[in-house]
């Protein structure tokens, strides 16, 4: 509550104007005085102090109710207390006159109680009108408004004209006036859409209460006329607030009587419209959740419970297309969420008629399922089943399932209700698994550069250079992770063992025979007596251990530091290249794959050839992976070019080709992505 | 862009493959499958003819290694021919002629299962 000045002002304004009227009352049964001018004078300040009274009073009310029974419940309680004041205070100040039969009090003490008495129906009138504003404003349309003010305005008109009546003519005026106003009050009959939405309950509270109000404010208009039962007081001090108060009366009894009726009508339907409440309430409700929950779980329990509550079916689940098989049948859905049943109570049941019905449909219904005891539904635990498909972006994502142990009990109208929860949560889901799905890229994509980290940690980080020798490597995966393997070992101080080897395929699989070529390399270089004695032995790890569709393709050459001898064999590799004096020869003993003959054959195949390298000699090991890659016009850089480039580059260092090799590579592809893991080993004798 | 096809037909006892256009990682599943089918219904004798193929990954390859250990289990053989020089070279590098019967021709290759 808050008092401002100006509020104040109207509140002592209407008190001085009270205190003036009492001090002239006095005066009038003092001397007798009748002056019909001063009187109609006097009728004119009542009003103004009323219409102050009324102003004040109602900006002093800042909080506005809007539950409708909670404002019944006042009204009640101030319809009491109008009742009981005017029953008992009316009557006990009575006493007429005994020549006019009207109400005249005979001393001061009786004009204050008068006085008293005729503000306090002022005010209570002022709150009740508060209150009904207040149950006519809940839903409020412009026109509810502009009625009630014309109300009030012709009310207050015929009050104000009510202080002339002595006149015959302005008599009628005042009739007209009050018969608008009530004509008013009933056309009050439309704004009552506030009785629709009670509850069954509230609306029994609200039929005790509108006739109870209809009793009240009865008795209150037939008590405030004049010559009635505690009649005249009100006249007595002020024809037009009597005037006024009867009309409110009036409009507050047709009111609720109008709204007694009005809510007996309604109670048969308000069983489907707090249905239909629920439904939207829900509804709103489940958007929320699911709108900004991401766990898909969360969402699939929230809509299975939401369906279950709302269509009061008997049971309700879900089952999701599982995404990543690409099998196709009932293995291809995935119960997902269950409401009022289990798994295990739904698994031996076949939902598979229902689920092809709904790629097409979107919601299939089955009335009766015993029926379909041929289609995998025998004994099923209900009599209707529903099935809504769950689509997003033209996908079908999943089937909600609506049971019902009731046949038939699905209607058109909870088929619609249920699609339409159907569809919101298939985008929530979709967004959902999207956002899952995002996580788990962003871990896989971790642990990718986890193994791609620790497969750097596979290939040497250098290597060998002596006063005999220089030898240097490049090694880049297409992926996070490749198939192609290169290393070296020293052998006894004056042998080297170098080995390059491609994994047929790339990414993940690859990398892991990568890995395991770089265990049987470490484990059998050092004990071989030879390349081919080394190659047919890893032919037989590899033969145990690699899929039939895959093979590896590898390079084993072995240095002899004192004489420059190089012993290598090639298992079904691109061949090496020499490099001698500007020109190259290509190395290519025969030998096949490894992973592809048995060792007996492996063996006989594989030949071994030796070259002694010469001063200024290069030979260069390398994989597919540098002649398959193309450039933005999809040429190959091919083998001649590399060939050409490696004669061209053969007068610097190793490590000035391997950086000639990179940049020609760069050049050439301009940005194309590598197709395939790129491996190049330069051996230089000095 | 890189089209790969797939196509049999029956000749005399033995079936021909004819391959169309790119072999690699992504193509490879529909050659598999072809194989697959071809070892289902029985037929062991197969003939891949390679004329219209222009390229042939290590994946493609794999594809060969499959399925060779079953067809020649049943008495059948897996025979290639008509190979382009370029592609030649891939199986020649890996070894594939210590393991598969290579022809020029694809007739000569069906001789040989006719003659058996």
């Amino acid at each position: 509550m808050r008092i401002s000045i100006r509020n104040s002002l109207y509140f002592v304004s209407a008190g001085t104007i009270a205190i003036l009227l009492l001090i002239y009352d006095w005066i009038r049964i003092t001397i007798n005085l009748e002056d019909p001018i001063l009187n109609g004078l006097r009728n004119l300040f009542t009003i103004v102090a009323f219409v102050l009274l009324f102003v004040a009073m109602n900006s002093l009310r800042s909080r506005k109710q809007s539950r409708p029974l909670e404002i019944l419940r006042r009204l009640v309680a101030y319809g009491f207390f109008t009742a009981a004041i005017i029953s008992t205070w009316g009557v006990l100040l009575e006493n007429k006159d005994g020549a006019s039969g009207r109400f005249a009090p005979q001393n001061v003490a009786q004009l204050l109680a008068t006085t008293g008495y005729a503000f306090g129906i002022a005010a209570l009138v002022v709150i009740l009108l508060m209150y009904t504003a207040d149950i006519l404003y809940i839903r409020p349309e412009k026109k509810v408004r502009r009625r009630f003010q014309l109300f009030l305005a012709f009310a207050l008109a015929a009050a104000f004209l009510s202080i002339f009546k002595g006149v015959p003519f302005i008599s009628t005026l005042v009739d007209i006036a009050f018969g608008i106003s009530v004509l008013v009050a009933v056309f009050h009959i439309v704004s009552m859409n506030w009785i629709v939405f009670l509850t069954r309950k509230e609306k029994y509270r609200s039929l005790v209460h509108s006739f109870v109000l209809m009793l009240l404010f009865g008795y209150s208009y037939a008590s405030v006329g004049p010559a009635e039962l505690a009649g005249g007081v009100l006249e007595f001090y002020s024809v037009p607030m009597d005037e006024f108060a009867k009309i409110v009366f009036l409009f507050l009894t047709i009111y609720f009587s109008l709204a007694f009726v009005v809510t007996v009508f309604h109670i048969p339907t308000s069983g489907v419209f707090e249905k239909k409440k629920r439904e939207l309430d829900s509804y709103q409700n489940l958007s929320k959740v699911i709108t900004n929950v991401m766990d898909t779980t969360e969402v699939l329990n929230n809509t299975v419970s939401v369906v279950g509550t709302v269509t009061q079916a008997s049971k309700v689940w879900i089952e999701l297309r599982n995404s990543n098989s690409a099998e196709s049948g009932a293995g291809k859905f995935k119960m997902s969420a269950t409401h009022k049943t289990s798994q295990y109570e739904l698994s031996p049941f076949n939902f598979d008629l229902l689920r092809d019905a709904v790629q097409t449909k979107k919601s299939v219904m089955v009335q009766n399922v015993e029926g379909f005891a041929g289609f995998g539904l025998k004994n099923f635990p209900a009599k209707s089943l529903l099935a809504v498909s769950l689509t997003a972006h033209d996908d079908l994502i999943g089937v909600l399932y609506a049971a019902h142990d009731l046949p038939y009990a699905f209607d058109e109208e909870e088929i619609s209700t249920v699609s339409a929860f159907a569809d919101t949560a298939a985008v929530a889901i979709q967004n959902s698994l999207l956002f899952t799905k995002s996580l788990e890229n962003e871990r896989l994509q971790h642990e990718l550069r986890i193994a791609h980290e620790m497969q750097l940690k596979l290939l040497p980080t250098s290597f060998p250079c002596t006063d005999k020798f220089q030898s240097d490597f490049l090694s880049f995966p297409a992926f996070e992770v490749g198939g192609d393997y290169i290393d070296y070992s020293e052998i006894d101080g004056d042998k080297y063992a170098f080995v390059v080897g491609d994994v047929s395929g790339k990414g993940t699989s690859a990398a892991f025979y990568m890995a395991f070529m770089k265990g049987v390399f470490q484990s059998l270089s050092a004990s071989a007596k030879s390349p081919s004695e080394f190659m047919m032995a890893a032919n037989e790890a590899v033969e145990s251990t690699l899929q039939k569709n895959y093979f590896i393709t590898m390079i084993h050459a072995l240095l002899d530091v004192r004489t420059g001898e190089v012993d290598m064999v090639r298992a079904g590799h691109t061949p090496g290249v020499l490099i001698r004096k500007g020109g190259y020869r290509l190395l290519r003993p025969a030998g096949a794959g490894l992973g592809l003959e048995q060792s007996k054959d492996f063996g006989r195949h594989l030949e071994e050839e030796r070259v002694v390298l010469d001063h200024g000699d290069t030979l260069v090991f390398y994989t597919d992976g540098v002649t398959d890659q193309r450039d933005p016009g999809g040429n190959e850089f091919g083998e001649e070019r590399f060939y050409d480039l490696l004669s061209e580059l053969s007068s610097g260092t190793a490590e000035e080709m391997k950086g000639g090799i990179i940049r020609a590579l760069a050049e050439f592809s301009q940005g194309t992505d590598a197709v395939d893991d790129t491996t190049v080993l330069i051996l230089k004798w000095r | 862009m890189n089209e790969f096809k797939v196509l049999t037909r029956d000749s005399g006892n033995a079936v021909v493959m004819d391959l169309h256009g790119f072999l690699d990682a992504h193509t490879a599943p529909d050659l598999e499958k072809t194989f697959a089918e071809l070892i289902g219904k029985g037929k062991f004798n197969i003939v891949v003819n390679f004329d219209a193929l222009n390229y042939i990954s290590s994946a493609g390859l794999g594809v060969f290694m499959a399925y060779i250990d079953e067809v020649r289990g049943n008495h059948g053989d897996i025979k290639l021919a008509n190979m382009q020089q370029k592609v030649f070279n891939v199986f020649d590098l890996l070894g594939f002629p210590f393991l598969y019967e290579i022809y020029k021709d694809q007739d000569e290759a069906l001789k040989k299962f006719n003659s058996q």
